[in-house]
C-alpha cells in the first residue's frame, strides 16, 4: 500500500516527459548530458559526442558482495536519426573474475548490436534489433595433487528481435517484443593432467564444437512505460526463454517472467 | 590487458578446436597384413626361414615391452578394483590423451624413478564420440627395462593400430598392429631389432589374425607376402597366404591348409 502511495505521488509529482521513447533494446537514447539511474542500469549522454550514451549495469556488483570481482559497461552509439529511420549500435563488455573465492576462472562477455527504428506514423514505431553475443572463460582448477584441470570455452550465439511501440497516450507508451535466438555455437578446448601412478602421467587435451539446441529458442514480451519528465516506469510479462540481460543468453526453460523497471533520467 | 589475453584465448580456442596431430598412416601396412599375396608352398617356407627365426626371436624378448606399451594405454581405462581408487579418465568429444609412462630401469629391486637416466614411453592417443582414433602413436625414449632378468633396452618411433572406434574397455581383447620405425631393441647388450619392425598382436574375432598368436609379415623374393602366425608359449602356428591359412605342425615340419593339403617346411628354430 505504501509502495502504491509512493509511486502515486511520484507519476503526480513529475511533469510531462519532452521524450517518452523507450531506449532499451531500441536505438533510442537518453538526451547528451542527462544521467539515468535505474533499478538494472546507470547511463550518461556524452554532452561532447551527442550520439554516445554509455552505461552499465549496476546488478552483477552486488557479485562484489561475495567476493567476486566484476565489471560491465555498454556503449551505444547513434549514427542516423532522419525523419521515420534511427539507427544505432552498441558494444558491451563485460568481466567475471571469480579468484575471489580461490577458483582461477575468468569470463568474459562481449555483445554487439545493431538496432533500428521505423516510424509508422505518429504514435507506431517499429523496432528491429539483431545481436551478436560472445562469452568466453578460462580457468584451471586443481582436484587434488595428482589432477589438474585447465580449461577455456567460448560460446557464442545471435539472436533478433522484433518490436512494436505504440504510444497510448502522453506518457504511456506499449511495448511488444518478440525474440529469437538462432544460433548458439560452442567451441571449447580443455586440459587435464592425471598422475595415475609415480611413473605414468596423461594429459588429456579435449577440443570441440557444438550447435547447443538448448541453447535455442524464443520469447514474446508485452509491457508499458509509463514516463514523466524525469521518470521511466517499465513493468509487463513475458513468456518463452529468457534472456538473462548482461550475459545475453536464454534460460533453455520456457517459462512465464515478469519485466520491471524503474529509472529516473536527470 | 587482462581483456586482450581472454580475446585471444577465445579465438584460438576456435581456431585449435577440432584440430589433432595426425597420426602416421598405416593404411598400407594394415591392408598388407589384412590380404598376403603369396601362395604358400615348401619353396616359400624355405625361402622365409630366416626371416621367421630372427623375428620369431626378437619377438619372444619383445613381447615384454609389448605388455609395458598396453599397461601404457590401458592408464586411460578407470580402474575401479585397484586398492587405490584412481581418478576417471572420462575421454568425451574430440580430443587427444598423452600418456608417459617413466621406465623401471635396470637392476633388482629397481632404482628409483628417474626419468632422465631410465627413459619413458611417450603415447598419444587421439578419441572421439565413436571411440578411440585407430593408430596410437609414440615411441620409447631410450627406455630401459629389467623384466624377468633380463635387461631390455629400446627406442625409437612405435605406430599401433588398434582398430576402428575401439573402445577404451575393448583394447585387451582387440588386435593389435605394430609398426616400429627408427627403432633399437636391445636385450643384455645384444641388438635384436634394429631399423623398422612389424608384427600383429591376435586378439579377438574382428580381424584375419588367429586369437592367441602373434604375426609377422614376410617378402618373398618376387615381392609377395605371407604373415607367419605362432603362439609363442606353445609354440604352434601357420602361415596366411593368399590361398588361405595353413596350419603347421612344427614337430613334424609339415603344414596343412582348410582343404587338407599339405606342404613341408623346414625345421625353424623358433
Amino acid at each position: 500500500m505504501k509502495l502504491v502511495a509512493f509511486f502515486t505521488l511520484l507519476l503526480a509529482a513529475q511533469p510531462a516527459a519532452a521524450d517518452e521513447r523507450i531506449t532499451d533494446d531500441t536505438p533510442y537514447k537518453i538526451p547528451s548530458g542527462a544521467f539515468r539511474a535505474g533499478l538494472w542500469k546507470l547511463q550518461y549522454g556524452i554532452p561532447g559526442v551527442p550520439k554516445l550514451e554509455l552505461g552499465t549495469y549496476t546488478l552483477p556488483y552486488v557479485s562484489f558482495a561475495f567476493k567476486v570481482k566484476s565489471f560491465n559497461a555498454h556503449a551505444k552509439y547513434q549514427f542516423f536519426d532522419k525523419e521515420h529511420w534511427t539507427l544505432a549500435a552498441n558494444l558491451a563488455v563485460a568481466y567475471v573474475d571469480l579468484a575471489g573465492l580461490d577458483v582461477d576462472a575468468q569470463i568474459g562477455i562481449v555483445p554487439i548490436q545493431l538496432l533500428a527504428a521505423r516510424r509508422i506514423g505518429k504514435r507506431l514505431t517499429l523496432g528491429l534489433g539483431v545481436m551478436y553475443s560472445s562469452i568466453s572463460g578460462e580457468g584451471s582448477y586443481n582436484a587434488d595433487e595428482a589432477t589438474e584441470f585447465r580449461g577455456a570455452v567460448a560460446v557464442d550465439n545471435v539472436q533478433t528481435w522484433v518490436s512494436l511501440m505504440l504510444q497510448l497516450s502522453r506518457g504511456w507508451t506499449l511495448y511488444l517484443e518478440s525474440r529469437a535466438v538462432s544460433s548458439t555455437q560452442a567451441a571449447g578446448r580443455a586440459d587435464a593432467t592425471f598422475s595415475i601412478d609415480d611413473r605414468t602421467t596423461v594429459d588429456v587435451t579435449a577440443t570441440g564444437n557444438a550447435s547447443i539446441d538448448e541453447l535455442r529458442g524464443g520469447s514474446s514480451l508485452l509491457a508499458a512505460q509509463y514516463s514523466r519528465q524525469r521518470f521511466r516506469f517499465r513493468f509487463g510479462i513475458g513468456y518463452g526463454n529468457y534472456n538473462i540481460p548482461v550475459i545475453n543468453f536464454i534460460v533453455p526453460a520456457t517459462t512465464p517472467f515478469p519485466e520491471l523497471d524503474i529509472s529516473w533520467v536527470f | 590487458m587482462r581483456w586482450s589475453l581472454l580475446l585471444v584465448v577465445a579465438a584460438c580456442t576456435a581456431e585449435e578446436a577440432g584440430t589433432k596431430p595426425e597420426p602416421p598412416d598405416m593404411r598400407a601396412l594394415i591392408a598388407s597384413y589384412a590380404a598376403p599375396t603369396a601362395t604358400f608352398d615348401s619353396q616359400g617356407a624355405i625361402e622365409v626361414q630366416q626371416l621367421i627365426e630372427n623375428k620369431v626371436g626378437a619377438l619372444l624378448d619383445f613381447d615384454a615391452i609389448v605388455d609395458r606399451i598396453q599397461t601404457t594405454i590401458l592408464a586411460l581405462e578407470e580402474d575401479g578394483q585397484s586398492f587405490a581408487p584412481r581418478r576417471a579418465i572420462v575421454l568425451e568429444g574430440e580430443g587427444v590423451a598423452r600418456i608417459q609412462r617413466i621406465c623401471t630401469g635396470f637392476g633388482d629391486p629397481a632404482p628409483p624413478i628417474d626419468k632422465d637416466a631410465n627413459g619413458f614411453l611417450d603415447l598419444t592417443v587421439g578419441y572421439s564420440n565413436d571411440g578411440l582414433d585407430s593408430v596410437v602413436f609414440g615411441g620409447a625414449i631410450d627406455c630401459k627395462e629389467e623384466i624377468s632378468g633380463k635387461q631390455m633396452q629400446v627406442a625409437g618411433d612405435v605406430h599401433l593400430f588398434v582398430g576402428e572406434g575401439t573402445d577404451i574397455g575393448d583394447l585387451t581383447s582387440t588386435t593389435f598392429l605394430f609398426e616400429l620405425a627408427n627403432f633399437e631393441f636391445d636385450v643384455n647388450g645384444t641388438n635384436l631389432i634394429s631399423g623398422g619392425f612389424d608384427f600383429e598382436v591376435c586378439r579377438g574375432e574382428t580381424t584375419a589374425c588367429v586369437p592367441g598368436h602373434v604375426g609377422v609379415l614376410l617378402a618373398l623374393g618376387d615381392g609377395t607376402t605371407l604373415v607367419f602366425f605362432i603362439d609363442l608359449t606353445t609354440k604352434t602356428g601357420g602361415f596366411r597366404a593368399a590361398d588361405g591359412v595353413w596350419t603347421c605342425d612344427f614337430t613334424n615340419d609339415v603344414c596343412t591348409n582348410e582343404s587338407g593339403a599339405v606342404a613341408t617346411i623346414p625345421e625353424y628354430q623358433l
